[in-house]
């Protein structure tokens, strides 16, 4: 998808960058990438009560990166 | 007016030092600007469980903000042992992944407060502020 077509496209498409890679090593700094969007847009949320959509689809884009980090990097996970 | 404001600043916060834990060098970044801007001093920067063992034995800081998700070892199992070393340390866990995180699971493994990388920076950091006693 591209980032036109991406509704949310600052934070989307470095995790869309994270999802497609394969190698461990720029998986790393990828996913770091996407959480630091992540984090930085809901950091701008943080004063507004709305954008409910996008934060349902920013936590639905942190569990895809828990999945990377457990599975794919090893991260040691938790329970919950 | 601007004097007594300064003094006021000054003693927010006194300098304490924090000790952040987050292996994402952009969120230690901006975490790091949001204490310094607030009057405490950051001590040090760990990027996993284990780093922030060794910094926390090295530095004592007054205050540690640790992250949940990490690789080596994760701020679940790295607070029992932050906790033994730094006995009265207050220790925030701020992830995103807070709601996971059950209140007793926290002072089980003895972290005092649990945050969410969601709320506003701001709002952290005045936590941080009661917990340390100003």
């Amino acid at each position: 998808m591209s980032a036109e077509e991406l509704k949310y496209p600052e934070w989307q498409c470095p995790l869309q960058e994270a999802i497609l890679e394969f190698r461990p090593q720029e998986l790393f700094a990828k996913v770091h990438r996407a959480e630091a969007a992540i984090f930085e847009r809901f950091q701008a949320l943080s004063s507004s009560g709305d954008h409910h959509k996008e934060r349902d689809a920013l936590s639905d884009a942190l569990s895809t990166l828990r999945v990377l980090k457990r599975d794919t990097l090893a991260f040691p996970d938790w329970n919950g | 007016m601007k004097q007594v404001e300064r003094v006021l600043r000054k003693k927010r916060g006194d300098g304490k030092a924090v000790l952040i834990v987050d292996d994402n060098p952009g969120v230690r970044l901006a975490v790091s600007q949001a204490f310094l801007l607030d009057g405490f001093s950051v001590c040090g920067e760990a990027t996993n469980g284990r780093e922030a063992i060794e910094l926390t034995k090295q530095l004592i800081p007054d205050l540690i903000i640790l992250d949940l998700s990490m690789p080596v070892m994760n701020g679940l199992q790295a607070a029992p042992e932050l906790r033994k070393i730094a006995p009265t340390t207050p220790i925030i866990l701020l992830t995103f992944y807070g709601s996971e995180v059950v209140a007793g699971q926290a002072s089980k493994i003895g972290a005092d407060l649990v945050l969410s990388k969601t709320e506003a920076l701001f709002s952290v950091v005045n936590k941080a502020h009661s917990l340390v006693g100003d």
